[in-house]
């Protein structure tokens, strides 16, 4: 599908910090279609945050451009249309109450009036916040808190959202939770989602398409399972034997990749190579009587980027 | 007609200011506990250092007992209110986020603490107008000299403004001169007359003091609240006083300001 104006469209990004040896971004260049939930990923240092600046006008590029729906990265025209969330940054007012701080977003962005207060009731049920609204921020725990930042990035309806690892600190039901919340309000407001976090199951639940950057530079820009690459079709199989002397299964295209102790042998294969009915099969005549259990895993998002980097 | 018209030309920015000032009023007052020591700490100081002054000063100064305590009113009022840190602490904070907002963080730190200072006064005021007669000033003077600061408050709180936001992006620029806010307060606490009126002091102090920034911000007021005209200058005189320290602290923000934009280039935000 073409749209005539790219949610995001970063054209040669260059930014040099003063007394750093090589530029943090390096002609980095990406575009990004309206709707669409992108994760931008990198190791520490890589210049994903610094992007993130550059996009929504926080640093200027030395040289390059960006535009965010077709308007200048950084004018008030762009800032406009623009969500903001920052995981390590709070956007609220510690001793002011969730809805005093809403009310300020949501006036920022210039909703006033009735509008205003319909934005901030419909954003609140839709988050679960109605309960939290006459509370002060910082009697709020950081799950909650979270939520409170996201919606006050979404009141004035931005059409792109730029969110800087919205989930750090977060325990699992609380992640689960957020993530859950954003999914469902993307996909009712189509708002676009850029989005970085260390956190790679954020980006399985939230993102359909990755950019990978490594010293400022794009490594990779594609789906999920494209960057997965071969690794898509790696399995791993845990078998748990009841016999501490059990032997270990020697195949072709079958390998042990660990054995976690006497009882616990974990195998490798490729899908592709080896259909997994007769993987399987294979190790249920192997193990016999002796198979207590079996567990079937596919490579982490984790694995993947570690095989990138370390490329 | 005329107010329908007026409205019209307002422009639609202001609004926005004028409720953020009220925003980080509400935050300044919002803790009960702090606000209300400070509310009770207001009439001890005036009652203190009326009682000093008088000690020190009776029938020998240019001011009765009944006009030192509205004057004392006054000039502590006018400190209590004076430059926060932690006001400016949060401006800074807020600098980076403010570049990726529709708003000029310059404009919200000015209508913040415009609105601090001008709506804390206003309630120390109120307070003023119940405490004072039961410290022993007449009803009708305290009055007077209530309704004659009125008259300077927004002089004063844009002034004050000003000097916060050259602060707050001082401290962007150089973030040691947050340890200069306390020193700068203290100094204006000493040389503005706050304990006691400069007409009281002896010279050649009283004559240097009285051509600092301080005594304009802080016994000039007093002076004029409680007697009706400025201490040895006109009114004109201290208008135009005031109108170039606005002048130069407005250029200053305006400088300041870009140069925090322009240094905030080199750390990464």
């Amino acid at each position: 599908m073409h749209y005539p104006v790219s949610a995001i469209h970063a054209s040669s990004l260059v930014k040099q910090f003063p007394k750093t040896q090589g530029p943090s971004v390096h002609s980095l260049s990406f575009e990004i279609q309206p709707g669409e939930t992108v994760a931008f990923l990198g190791p520490n240092g890589a210049g994903k945050s610094t992007t993130l600046k550059m996009l929504c006008g926080i640093l200027s590029p030395t040289s390059g451009s960006a535009k965010i729906l077709g308007f200048e990265a950084g004018s008030q025209s762009a800032n406009q249309r623009l969500g903001l969330v920052f995981g390590t940054r709070s956007q609220l007012y510690l001793h002011m109450t969730v809805e005093h701080c809403l009310d300020l977003s949501a006036e920022i962005y210039g909703l006033t009036g009735a509008k205003k207060r319909n934005r901030i009731r419909e954003l609140s049920e839709a988050f679960s916040l109605l309960s939290f609204l006459p509370r002060r921020v910082r009697s709020l725990s950081l799950g909650e808190r979270m939520r409170c930042e996201i919606v006050s990035a979404l009141l004035h309806g931005p059409q792109v959202l730029l969110a800087d690892e919205p989930t750090i600190g977060l325990d699992i039901v609380a992640k689960n939770s957020l993530r859950e919340l954003i999914k469902n309000w993307q996909k009712y407001e189509k708002t676009t989602l850029m989005l970085t976090s260390h956190d790679l199951s954020d980006v399985e639940a939230l993102c359909d398409r990755c950019i990978l950057i490594d010293h400022g530079m794009k490594r990779f820009d594609g789906t999920l399972t494209e960057m997965k690459g071969e690794l898509k079709n790696l399995r791993r199989v845990r078998v748990t034997t009841s016999a501490s002397n059990q032997e270990i299964l020697k195949l072709d295209r079958f390998k042990l990749s660990l054995k976690e102790n006497l009882f616990t042998h974990v195998y490798e294969f490729f899908t592709d190579q080896l259909p997994m009915s007769e993987g399987l099969f294979s190790l249920s005549q192997h193990y016999g009587d002796q198979l207590q259990d079996l567990s079937i895993s596919e490579v982490t998002l984790e694995e993947v980027l570690e095989a990138r980097y370390s490329a | 007609m005329l107010p329908v018209r007026l409205i019209a030309h307002i422009p639609s920015w202001l609004p926005f200011y004028i409720r953020y000032a009220g925003f980080q009023l509400k935050g300044r007052f919002t803790d009960w506990a702090s606000s209300l020591a400070y509310l009770l700490l207001y009439p001890f100081f005036i009652w203190l250092l009326t009682h000093l002054w008088w000690r020190f000063n009776a029938d020998q100064g240019h001011y009765t007992g009944q006009e030192i305590c509205i004057y004392l009113a006054i000039t502590e009022l006018l400190f209590m209110t004076f430059l926060r840190s932690s006001f400016m602490e949060r401006s800074n904070a807020d600098f980076s986020i403010a570049l990726a907002r529709p708003r000029s963080w310059l404009g919200l730190t000015f209508a913040g603490q415009f609105g601090t200072t001008l709506g804390g006064r206003m309630i120390y005021l109120i307070a003023a107008l119940i405490l004072l007669p039961f410290l022993g000033a007449p009803w009708r003077m305290v009055l007077t000299s209530c309704l004659r600061f009125i008259l300077l408050l927004p002089a004063l709180g844009i002034l004050e403004a000003l000097m916060a936001s050259v602060l707050a992006s001082a401290q962007l620029l150089w973030h040691e001169t947050r340890y200069l806010v306390l020193p700068i307060t203290k100094i204006f606490l000493a040389l503005g007359g706050v304990f006691g009126p400069l007409a009281d002091y002896g010279e050649p102090g009283r004559s240097i003091f009285l051509r600092l920034p301080a005594s304009d911000l802080f016994f000039q007021v007093g002076h004029f609240c409680v007697k009706g005209e400025f201490y040895q200058t006109t009114a004109l005189n201290w208008v135009i006083r005031i109108s170039i320290w606005i002048t130069l602290f407005g250029t200053w923000n305006l400088w300041f300001f870009q140069l925090a934009k322009k240094r905030h280039q080199s750390f990464g935000g």
